[in-house]
């Protein structure tokens, strides 16, 4: 028997567990960091200790690090989950969810003391650090013709030592739907967005991960300027309406979390460096965390995120989400 | 040019394997062009745009993988299907040093030879697996619970009629051929052969032989159900029988529980049928009807040990009852802790993972004169009303089914006595806490460690009410321990712990004080 034991839980998939009682579900996909389980149209992912939570995950520990595969987890092998553990019988594996710490996705909006030219500067901080440490060959090529298509964005160019010039085909429908995202134009957005979701490399394809990042950052930054915060989820809920049947299952859970501020935690400790942090370091060691995701997820939601603060930074566009009583 | 596409039906790879596969199916020679990926409508669309889809990457939905290459050789697919599977399957040996059976047939055929299983998983899957070890001549130690005792029974005679041993269901600890297995100590080698159907127990005999001096030759497991009237004591008799037929073994130790009334006959029937010594300890079982067979009583598990290690010399050992250092030295001890206690303080409370031993523990103070409550209390009436709220004089089985349906039990895991002790802790009334520490194979790496915060807080949470807090433990372990017994003890005396030789010790320690602060 293999007893694994659950380190920390996401409180969404603690309460959903509590709720159901007994969950029969089955392994979708098996990596040897993370296993993905389907049950009852949730999406649950067990991580090895030493990533990351995200939303409805766990984390569990054994003395070495472990590798799912080589435990033996296979696609389509059937689980129970219940309060105490999740069991799967075929494999002789047990993961004991008893003593587990909870982990909250939800966006942690508080108050800071940063000034605007504080995060003006740190989004400076994060320019730098694209140029140098971020995966382009993800979402880059197509970011870097933003600041040329919509200067008002004041995004920065970076070199690309390999322009992919397959990407010309969706060129014109990025910069539509970054346009009709800048402008907050809800009637638009879901139809702007179905024409770009599920594009790219990856399980969660590139395009995803700029999107979700991009959404995130409407909301932080959204609560940083006293935004109507309704507006604003109810616009991410439009964005991903039309899309989610567009793209992988996996990265389909990611945009539902995302466009309501659920986010793993590197992209939250990214978020929250950006608005609370003055120390350099810090902030760059938030940033490499996030970049670190899969091969150019961490690196295209870093760049999405970079937008999304952008258009939220610009008066312009920010007009939009202005709460009634402040127009 | 021609077109070479690959695809798999609801299959993933991470983004990491992904881009390994497309950068190497670059470098091939011949391929001009590749896309691989997952076969979203903009990735079909990107396909079609690069003249690299068909009819077959068209049908493909969002979950499903494709390999979609250009290439200007004639037999590229196949070389790219394989160059993709050697890929894929050297990311999947990172890290994996073994192959791992994932079926007992897989098991049986990877290792040839083998004669035993070691079945532990959840109790409702159990007895299958274990018919099918029987039907593959396997001698069989089943660590799980929750079996139902009708299945039990169907096993033990499937296998008693193979010859082979069905140690278990709840088995804890055997020692076979030298080989510790599940819950077992590091122990010499000797000519002590233990049938026990008690886990802690049987370590316990083990432990002390060690330290006395002597070793074993085999131990086997029965499970704690075995002599009960339904089992009737079947894999008891058959590992009896098979001690008595094994060269290597000069006396034999039988350890349980009091068995009921007919298999205890039956048991000790057997005993007439052998010239070797039989050590009896059916903890608190009649003595008169153990000596009548001939086999030697024993008043503690230490006892059985001391018994069966004198035998081992050709020597017969009176009761051992006392302590291993000068009874001058332990009333100092007691005196001095007494002293700083007080009057209102008066209360046991024994917080064990180790079942067999909370029940000698029990059975010990009984003798004493003490009533103690408990989870598995030794007469109805001491039976807790919340087995999570102590009263009075208590101790608690952790490792009871009360306690570990669905979790590891508290020897691997111990939070749920972590969680326990500063319980214990709130009641001023409280005056001793006494505790095991099981180490060996099986056994949590460090079970002093993960208790050292608790009890270090529960002694200073009594400081704080001007109060003193006793707290007397006993390692079941040997040296020889992967988590060494002396630091184990080390941490547990830096910790203000009074540490015993044994659990009989330890419990005569704590009546002692007990007896002092009346």
């Amino acid at each position: 028997m293999v007893q694994l034991k659950a380190v920390y839980i996401c409180k969404d998939l603690m309460n959903y567990i509590t709720k159901q009682k007994l969950i029969e579900g089955q392994i979708h996909s098996v990596f040897k960091n993370a296993c993905n389980i389907v049950a009852n149209d949730k999406f649950i992912t067990i991580l090895n200790k030493n990533k990351y939570m995200s939303p409805m995950s766990l984390t569990v520990y054994t003395e070495d690090e472990t590798n799912f595969i080589s435990l033996g987890l296979k696609q389509g092998l059937k689980v129970e989950i219940d309060v105490n553990d999740i069991i799967c019988p075929k494999e002789n594996i047990y993961i004991n969810l008893q003593g587990a710490k909870l982990w909250f996705s939800d966006a942690e909006l508080k108050p800071t003391a940063l000034h605007v030219e504080n995060i003006l500067n740190n989004l400076k901080l994060l320019e730098n650090t694209i140029k140098t440490e971020a995966k382009l060959y993800g979402i880059g090529s197509l970011v870097n013709i933003l600041s040329k298509e919509i200067p008002e964005l004041n995004l920065i160019t970076f070199t690309i030592d390999y322009v992919d010039t397959n990407f010309d085909f969706i060129r014109n429908r990025f910069i539509n739907f970054i346009n009709i995202a800048a402008a907050g134009n809800i009637e638009n957005i879901s139809f702007a967005a179905e024409k770009v979701i599920g594009f790219g490399t990856g399980l969660t394809p590139s395009m995803d991960d700029f999107i979700s990042g991009m959404m995130v950052s409407f909301i932080y930054l959204g609560d940083y300027y006293n935004l109507n915060m309704k507006a604003i989820y109810e616009f991410n809920k439009e964005l991903i309406k039309r899309g989610l049947n567009k793209t992988t299952k996996i990265s389909s859970e990611m945009l539902k979390h995302s466009s309501i501020g659920k986010t793993n935690e590197a992209v939250k400790q990214l978020m929250l460096s950006i608005l609370h942090e003055l120390e350099e370091e810090k902030i760059i060691k938030a940033f490499i965390n996030t970049i670190n995701f899969g091969e150019t997820s961490g690196s295209d939601t870093a760049l999405g995120i970079y937008t999304g603060c952008r258009i939220m930074t610009n008066l312009r566009y920010r007009r939009v989400w202005l709460n009634e009583a402040m127009h | 040019m021609k077109l070479c596409i690959e695809t798999r039906k609801n299959t993933y790879y991470d983004s990491v394997a992904l881009m390994l596969i497309t950068k190497e199916i670059k470098k091939m020679q011949g391929v001009k062009e590749v896309i691989v990926g997952m076969a979203t409508d903009l990735n079909k669309e990107l396909c079609a745009n690069l003249n690299l889809s068909n009819d077959e990457i068209k049908t493909l939905t969002p979950n499903d993988f494709f390999i979609a290459a250009a290439s200007e050789e004639d037999n590229a697919i196949e070389k790219i299907i394989k160059k993709v599977d050697e890929l894929l399957n050297s990311k999947k040996d990172e890290g994996e040093a073994e192959i791992k059976a994932r079926t007992l047939q897989g098991a049986v055929k990877q290792l040839k030879g083998a004669n035993m299983a070691v079945i532990s998983l959840p109790g409702k899957y159990a007895a299958e697996e274990v018919r099918k070890a029987i039907n593959n001549n396997l001698h069989v130690m089943l660590f799980s619970d929750n079996v139902t005792v009708e299945e039990e029974i169907e096993l033990k005679k499937l296998g008693r009629d193979k010859g082979l041993l069905v140690m278990g269901p709840d088995c804890g600890t055997a020692i076979i051929n030298g080989i510790p297995l599940c819950f077992a100590n590091v122990v010499n080698k000797g000519d002590i052969g233990i049938v026990g159907a008690s886990g802690t127990g049987t370590q316990e005999v083990t432990v002390i032989i060690d330290k006395l001096g002597g070793g074993v030759s085999q131990v086997i497991g029965t499970g704690g159900r075995d002599l009960k009237s339904e089992v009737g004591g079947i894999m008891m008799l058959e590992g009896f029988k098979a001690l008595i037929d094994d060269p290597s073994t000069k006396v034999i130790v039988l350890i349980s529980k009091p068995p009921a009334k007919e298999v205890a006959e039956k048991i000790l029937e057997m005993v007439k049928t052998t010239e070797k010594p039989v050590v009896v300890n059916f903890i608190g079982g009649d003595r008169n009807q153990i000596e009548k067979s001939g086999a030697y009583a024993c008043i503690s598990l230490e006892d059985a040990a001391h018994k069966a290690v004198s035998l081992s010399k050709g020597e017969v050992s009176e009761d051992f009852d006392g302590f291993s250092i000068e009874e001058a030295l332990i009333d100092e001890i007691v005196n001095k802790e007494a002293a700083k206690l007080q009057s209102s303080q008066k209360y046991l409370r024994a917080l064990y993972t180790g079942g067999t031993l909370a029940d000698e523990t029990m059975k010990l103070l009984g003798k004493e004169g003490y009533n103690i409550y408990s989870n598995i209390p030794l007469s109805p009436e001491f039976r807790l009303k919340n087995i999570h709220k102590s009263i009075e004089h208590t101790c608690i089985d952790l490792g009871d089914d009360d306690f570990t349906l669905g979790k590891p039990h508290p020897m691997i895991d111990p939070i749920g006595r972590v969680e326990r002790l500063p319980k214990e802790a709130e009641d001023d009334e409280v005056a001793v806490i006494l505790m095991d520490f099981v180490i060996g194979y099986g056994s949590n790496m460090d079970p002093a460690g993960e208790m050292l915060p608790q009890i270090i807080e529960a002694k200073k949470s009594f400081e704080d009410k001007g109060k003193y807090l006793s707290v007397i433990g006993y390692i079941c372990g040997t040296e020889k321990d992967p988590q060494s017994y002396i630091k184990q003890a080390q941490k547990l005396k830096d910790a203000g712990v009074i540490l015993m030789p044994s659990n009989a010790q330890a419990v005569r320690l704590t009546a002692k004080l007990l007896n002092k602060i009346k």
